[in-house]
């Protein structure tokens, strides 16, 4: 390896793309030299998508039509190129792996097969994935890429956990189980949260909440592994969503499409692109729009969305709180998770049953960059907002890879 | 004499009480069960009064337990769509006794009436709103049951647990969390086929398989089979599989993980309903009978230890009345009770009677 490499890594969320370029010396350093990020890309709300730069202690803001993540990564590409920053190898974020990637595997010809064959798996997010893919190798051909799964880090759920009780023939041919999603941010608090506690990472009991833009979920995690997810084979279940209805009577899903006649992939399109906060308030998926929205008049539906939305994140919270056998700390991370005060002391009222007590106004000033701590002196459980570090991951991934290519090369 | 009528298809449940008690019989509900059912009534004696149990009274049906009118059938004709075979039996029912027997009292006992007034925000489906004004929502179950037992565990401890959670332990499992007598949140959505999974049923599971069935050439009435006959116990256990079969610990892999599986289902769904309670004062749990379930209570009592739940050792060694099975200390007081349905029902159809006195 040579002495200093540039890691560009893209983290493709549902209605955002993120990218960071790291320098790995001996190891990844955890701040990256650049980092963009493009914000509510194909998203209907009332504002403006638009694209966030920094690098070297500048920034930029540029406002941009973003219909989707393909020109949001050409864009960026495009910026990067023209300011000369060194790119060495490309990471890529892929939500879902299937049984296909149990680890993060280097992109050649047959890995875009088999990352085509897991398109259906998460129909929202890996399309997405895999045309920034695409548009890299457009773009900048002949630079190492690599992907890494979000699946990966729940590897360790229990059969008791991750078992759908369907038959087993189902289960088999469909590779039909739950998976869990969101695995790199939960790889990086299961690490960062313990530490920052002063608990020791291998014998604390976590629920984590990551509340993104588009995507949001729950994971319960005991002596650093992950035990549970609210998200299931594909990340339509669990938490409601911006536009996923998150969990929902399977009935209801027949019972659609034999009373209304309505063809499979319509009604699975309506499931994940227009329900969730979407589908309750009418108006915008953005979780903001629809606090702002609130009446608290007769047939306020954005009123509505945001009760739906904290009561399932509650009810998650407690089923994980009774998994673990307890909690010793609460974490909240990402997007909303670390931005959205609100949220945070909604999910965290009336939960005295469990021994979590929130101090509202560290709560309200909590910083939206760095972990706070959150929750009251006498709160028994540690209540955090911290914020994730997806792409961090991603560049170690690479690192680690890279090395292990190099080893293997030289050992030939 | 009570003739009370609970349909379970592809069957239909019948029971006669008399002051005795319950005979409780079934039938295959296909055409002729209702002249086979006034064979068997024969020579019984005269009857007072039929009960119907009406498994989803939809947005229409809102009393647990009332007279049937004209009204009542032309709203339970509009039900039927919602769980088609179950509500047809009811209906069919309907209609030929209170023609055979115009001098009974015809009553509707409706399973969904007890959650008529969950709020919104539980009620609700995250889908378009124009679906749930349809009426496509969660309608919870098993209302009846939840009732009887927060009625007995008021008598049980003087009205000091206001908020409980009540587990039901059966080949359909479900749980209700209770407030001052109303609930405030389900295991049961818009059929029962939501939550936990049951002896056949698959629970919750990811929907994203019904699309994924269904391209690979599945119609939708095999996968409705799939989930609703085909799943559940059975299926982790790769045999037939009943409650009883899981209550103990086997050494039969498929047992064990359908064990496990359950277990954990039902501690997750209390933690939930606890959260949707802040916290509550009593664990109620009910499936007959009693005696069996304790090694499951136990195991569950160990699982949610960390709420301070501390069981006797010496509990329900002999079966029986209801009780309190947790330790004085337990900060969060376990009752076990019998649960027997046909009582229940018949404790329904006297309700009504108690609330004609009381109005008088």
């Amino acid at each position: 390896m040579k002495k200093e490499q540039y890691i560009l890594v893209f983290n493709c969320g549902s209605s955002s793309l993120g990218c960071k370029i790291f320098r790995c010396a001996e190891t990844v350093q955890a701040e990256p030299v650049f980092s963009a990020k493009a914000h509510r890309v194909g998203v209907e709300g009332k504002e403006a998508s638009f694209l966030q730069y920094q690098a070297d202690g500048t920034s930029a803001k540029v406002v941009v039509p973003l219909p989707d993540h393909r020109t949001a990564a050409r864009r960026i590409l495009e910026y990067i190129r023209a300011r000369n920053v060194p790119v060495d190898m490309i990471g890529h974020r892929f939500v879902h792996g299937g049984d296909f990637f149990k680890e993060s595997a280097i992109i050649d010809r047959g890995v875009v097969e088999l990352l085509r064959q897991c398109v259906p798996l998460a129909p929202i997010h890996n399309p997405v994935s895999l045309s920034v893919i695409h548009e890299c190798r457009k773009t900048m051909p002949g630079l190492p890429a690599y992907a890494v799964f979000d699946t990966a880090f729940h590897a360790t759920i229990p059969d008791y956990a991750y078992t759908y009780p369907v038959p087993q023939s189902i289960r088999e041919r469909f590779h039909y189980r739950k998976y869990g999603f969101h695995g790199l941010s939960y790889k990086y608090i299961a690490r960062a949260a313990p530490a920052l506690l002063g608990l020791p990472a291998d014998k604390a009991r976590m629920v984590v909440c990551h509340l993104g833009t588009g995507g949001s979920s729950v994971s319960a995690i005991r002596n650093g592994a992950s035990q549970d997810n609210s998200m299931g084979y594909s990340p339509l279940m669990g938490l409601l969503m911006s536009t996923r209805c998150g969990d929902i009577d399977p009935m209801l899903a027949i019972y659609l499409a034999v009373t209304y006649d309505m063809r499979p992939d319509d009604l699975l399109n309506m499931l994940t692109e227009k329900s969730g906060l979407l589908g309750v308030a009418g108006f915008s998926s953005d979780l903001r729009d629809i606090i702002r929205g609130v009446t608290g008049q007769e047939d306020d539906r954005a009123g509505l969305a945001l009760r739906m939305y904290v009561h399932r994140l509650k009810k998650y919270i407690g089923s994980f709180v009774a998994a673990l056998g307890g909690m010793d700390a609460l974490v909240f991370t990402d997007d909303i998770g670390v931005t959205n005060w609100l949220v945070r002391e909604k999910a965290c009222e009336a939960m005295q049953w469990c021994g979590l007590k929130l101090d509202r106004e560290a709560n309200r000033k909590a910083s939206l960059t760095d972990a706070t701590l959150v929750s009251a002196a006498d709160s028994r459980i540690k209540v955090l907002s911290m914020p994730t570090k997806e792409e961090l991951i991603i560049a170690e991934e690479g690192a680690r890879l890279m090395a292990r290519r190099e080893a293997h090369d030289s050992a030939v | 004499m009570i003739l009370l009528f609970d349909p379970a298809p592809p069957r239909m449940q019948w029971g006669l009480l008399r002051d005795g008690g319950a005979d409780a019989h079934a039938v295959e509900a296909k055409a002729g069960w209702q002249e086979k059912i006034a064979a068997d009534l024969d020579g019984c004696g005269q009857v007072q009064s039929v009960g119907y149990v009406l498994h989803n009274g939809g947005d229409l049906i809102k009393d647990a337990v009332a007279p049937i009118t004209a009204e009542t059938l032309a709203c339970l004709k509009d039900c039927v769509n919602l769980l088609p075979e179950h509500n047809s039996l009811t209906l069919a029912a309907c209609r030929h006794w209170m023609e055979c027997q115009p001098r009974a009292r015809h009553v509707l006992l409706c399973d969904t009436a007890f959650f008529a007034r969950l709020p919104p925000h539980v009620r609700d489906y995250a889908v378009p709103h124009a679906l749930t004004r349809k009426g496509l929502h969660r309608y919870g179950g098993f209302g009846l049951g939840h009732a009887w037992v927060w009625n007995r565990i008021q008598d049980l401890t003087g009205g000091a647990a206001r908020k409980i959670v009540s587990i039901h332990l059966g080949n359909h499992s479900n749980l209700a969390a209770i407030e001052d007598g109303h609930p405030v949140e389900t295991t049961v959505g818009f059929t029962h086929l939501e939550g936990v999974m049951s002896a056949e049923g698959c629970g919750d599971i990811d929907p994203t398989i019904i699309f994924q069935l269904k391209a690979a050439g599945f119609t939708y009435s095999v996968i409705n089979r799939l989930l609703s006959t085909q799943s559940g116990f059975s299926a982790l256990a790769g045999k037939p599989c009943r409650l009883g079969d899981i209550l103990v610990q086997s050494s039969h892999p498929g047992l064990s993980l359908a064990r496990r599986v359950f277990l954990y289902q039902i501690v997750k769904s209390i933690g939930a309903l606890l959260a949707a309670l802040d916290g509550a004062d009593a664990l109620v749990l009910h499936g007959a009978p009693s005696l069996d379930i304790m090694p499951f209570v136990r195991e569950l009592g160990l699982a949610l230890a960390f709420l301070g739940i501390r069981i006797r050792p010496e509990a329900l060694r002999s079966g029986g009345a209801p009780q309190r099975v947790s330790t004085a200390d337990s900060s969060l007081p376990v009752f076990v009770m019998a649960y027997d349905r046909w009582a229940m029902l018949a404790g329904s159809m006297r309700s009504l009677d108690n609330k004609k006195e009381q109005t008088k």
